[in-house]
This record gives structure tokens, sequence and C-alpha cells, in this order.
């Protein structure tokens, strides 16, 4: 009965696992890469502004149909994080921030969308978006520059927030992304990992 | 790579204590279903077996086969609640085999940094056995982060740490345990995972009669719909 008992077992992992296998499915990756693995172009862009700055962190991102390079940094007591196409051209800029560091007429939009969308809610992470204006486009020196010397006119600006809320129909973790006045322009579900392993 | 350094470091530990001679060696294969019945409630039955590899030859092999069933409701983002019954049929080879019937209410915090999660769990039992009543306490803290980038990618390990305290209380027996362990996880993909882990258990501290040991290797494949 003890081997009987384990056969079957054995038979149902096997069957469970090689339908897992059998299956084909669009891939979300993002891994931590060497230095080594970011394209040309996108190091030439970081050294330019950050030359030998050492606690770079890089980052591979691919969904199956494209690839993106991302660098995260840390400058001037804040956090920048930089994304890349395949070939190594900008195309953003994220930085985080407190909101607090927002001015008071777009937090007070975001709080009036929040305060409409949620019975109870808490912000647990805000970054800044800074998107190149046609021009800077295909000129990346240009586009860090502007945001590091924080020349407005030649971007646009974005804020990604993310949230944890609650209302009467729906509960969980949120995706918000506000344009510069504070209005709402995307709000997608953040599905978080399955609890099973440690519940 | 000084991850894996860290894991294995944490994985032969326990075998420190393998000199001493009250050490039960344990292989616990588990399978686990959950599915969410809405987006509040979710649902989850899992079978456990604790194999003694102490006695790998003998009928006592089974020490005793588990069904469990439980349900969680989502209070907040982070806080959830719970509810389940846990049926242990024990040593099912041998005659005159035992039972238990447990009963258990849970609370659970979850911390998220990223995907980096800590979890607190804190449980209430009573365990209704053949010829015994007991009820027990247990806290559990849990942590376990991507071993590859910030997010945890279909195809890419974690690791798991845990360890959860208890004590057993009523008017005849009072006890307390420890149980550390550290685990390698897989994500296959969406709804599945496999976890490897090792679990050393500090016994009986309370008994009088001396402290137990056991460790334990677990293996547990995940299904969540």
């Amino acid at each position: 009965m003890k081997y009987s008992f384990y056969v079957l077992l054995l038979i149902f992992f096997l069957s469970g696992t090689s339908a897992v296998f059998g299956q084909s499915e669009k891939r979300e990756v993002e891994q931590s890469i060497d230095i080594s693995e970011m394209p040309a172009i996108a190091l030439e862009t970081l050294n330019e502004f950050w030359p030998n700055m050492d606690n770079i962190r890089y980052i591979y991102e691919t969904d199956g149909d494209s690839e993106n390079f991302e660098a995260k940094l840390e400058w001037m007591g804040k956090q920048y994080s930089i994304e890349f196409t395949d070939k190594g051209y900008v195309i953003d800029v994220e930085q985080l921030v407190d909101i607090s560091e927002i001015s008071t007429e777009t937090t007070d939009a975001i709080r009036s969308y929040l305060e409409q969308q949620f019975k109870s809610v808490r912000i647990t992470r805000l970054q800044r978006q800074f998107i190149a204006d046609d021009e800077d486009e295909t000129d990346d020196i240009d586009f860090i520059d502007d945001i590091l010397e924080e020349d407005s006119e030649d971007y646009e600006i974005r804020y990604e927030m993310e949230v944890e809320g609650k209302s009467n129909s729906v509960i969980g973790a949120f995706e918000l992304l506000f344009d510069e006045s504070g209005k709402n322009i995307q709000r997608r579900r953040i599905i978080r990992r399955s609890l099973d392993n440690i519940w | 790579m000084k991850n894996f350094i860290f894991f294995a470091f944490i994985l032969l530990c326990p075998l420190s204590v393998t000199a001493q001679s009250n050490l039960d060696w344990i292989w616990n294969p588990e399978i686990s279903y959950s599915k969410k019945a809405s987006d509040r409630t979710t649902l989850i039955a899992k079978l456990s077996v604790f194999n003694s590899l102490d006695n790998a030859s003998n009928r006592r092999f089974v020490q005793f086969i588990e069904p469990q069933f439980s349900a969680s409701y989502t209070l907040t983002a982070r806080w959830k609640i719970g509810g389940g019954y846990y049926f242990r049929w024990a040593e099912p080879l041998i005659d005159g085999n035992r039972y238990e019937h447990r009963l258990l209410q849970q609370a659970g915090y979850i911390n998220y940094l990223g995907d980096q999660r800590l979890a607190h769990r804190f449980r209430l039992e009573q365990r209704i056995r053949t010829s015994s009543y007991q009820n027990r306490f247990r806290y559990r803290i849990s942590f376990d982060f991507p071993l590859q980038g910030e997010r945890l990618d279909p195809g890419e390990k974690y690791l798991i740490f845990k360890n959860e305290m208890m004590t057993a209380f009523n008017a005849t027996e009072s006890d307390a345990e420890n149980r550390v362990s550290a685990g390698l996880g897989w994500f296959i993909r969406g709804s599945y995972k496999f976890e490897f882990n090792m679990q050393y258990r500090t016994q009986d501290i309370f008994s009088g009669e001396g402290v137990s040991h056991l460790l334990l290797f677990g293996t547990a494949f995940y299904i969540s719909r």
C-alpha cells in the first residue's frame, strides 16, 4: 500500500508538470544583468552624465516581443530609473519622489481622484516620469540634460503611482498614471503573486 | 551567487545537530490547490504527508496523511483572516491507527517591498485527538524574494525563509516548539510553483523530558487559480 500510494502521487506530479511544460505562453521577464550586456549607446549616454559611477544597476526586460534595458541609479539623493530601447536609445526617465514634492494643484487633483475611487487608500510608490518632447526624441543627451537642469519646457511630466486601495467593489493594489495636472489617464490592477506558500 | 552561498549555509546549519541522538528525519511532500472564489475569498485544499526516513523499511514509514481545507478572506490590501479544518490520519499502515480533527482560525498581515514579501501569521488551533484535546497558538514570520531581478517572473527561482513559534496550552498539557526553515522555490508559470525546503524543529521545550529535534525535508507543489 505504501508504494502504490507514492506511485499514484508520482503519476499525479508528472501529469501535472507535463501539462505545465506543454503550454506555450507569452513570457514577461525582468532580470539583473551585467554592464557588459547593456547596449553601447545606452552606456555612452550614462557615461556622459555619470562617468565612473559604479553603483548603477542594470536590468533587462522582455515581454517576448520587445526588449528593453533599464539603468537604476541614485544621484543627488534621488533614485532614477532610465529606460532604453534594445538599441540603447532613451525611452523615458523616472524619478522616485514623495507626494509632498509635487505641486499643490496636482496633489489636490490626485487626492480628489483617490477619494472618489477608494474608501481607504495608501500610496506605496510614486514616480515622476519624464518623457521627451519631439525635438529631443532623437537626442538623449539633451533630454537628460533638460531633466537635470529642470528645464521643464522640453519634456512632458507624468506621475506613476502605486496604491493599495479598497472600495465597495474592489480591493487590492493598483498602478495609476496621472498627467502633470493630476488628471488620471490610466488605471491598472497589479496582479500579486499567490500567497499560498506564506499564508 | 552570494544568495546561493547564503542559502547553502542556512541549509547546512541544522546538520550540526545531527550528532544528537533524539533527531527525527522526515520527508514531507505536499500538494496545494488554491482558487480565488471572489475578489476577496480564496479556498485552499492541501494534502500533506509525513514520512519518517528513520523507518523507511517498515510500516511506520508513513507517519501521517493530512488533508487540509481552509478559506481566507481579504480584509484590506494587507490583512487577511481565515479558518479551516484539517484531518490527520496517523500511521495509516499500522493496525489501530489514530486520528486528529483540527480546527483553526488565523489572521495574516503582508508587507510588500516590490516583489519581496514579509508575512506575519497568527493562528489558533483546536486539536481534537483520539484520546486528548489541545489548544495551540502559533505565530509565523515568512520572507520570500526573487533571486533574479526585482520581480519574480515565470521560470525564475526565489528564496523563502520562515520561523514559527508555537505554544500549546490547556489543563493537562503545555508545550512549546520552534520551526525554522529555508527553501528554494521555482515559479514555473502563473499558476504553478514548486518549493524545496529544509525545516529544523525544536520540540517539547517545556515538557521536562528533554528537548527533541526534527529535521524535515519538504517538497511542495502549488497550484493557484
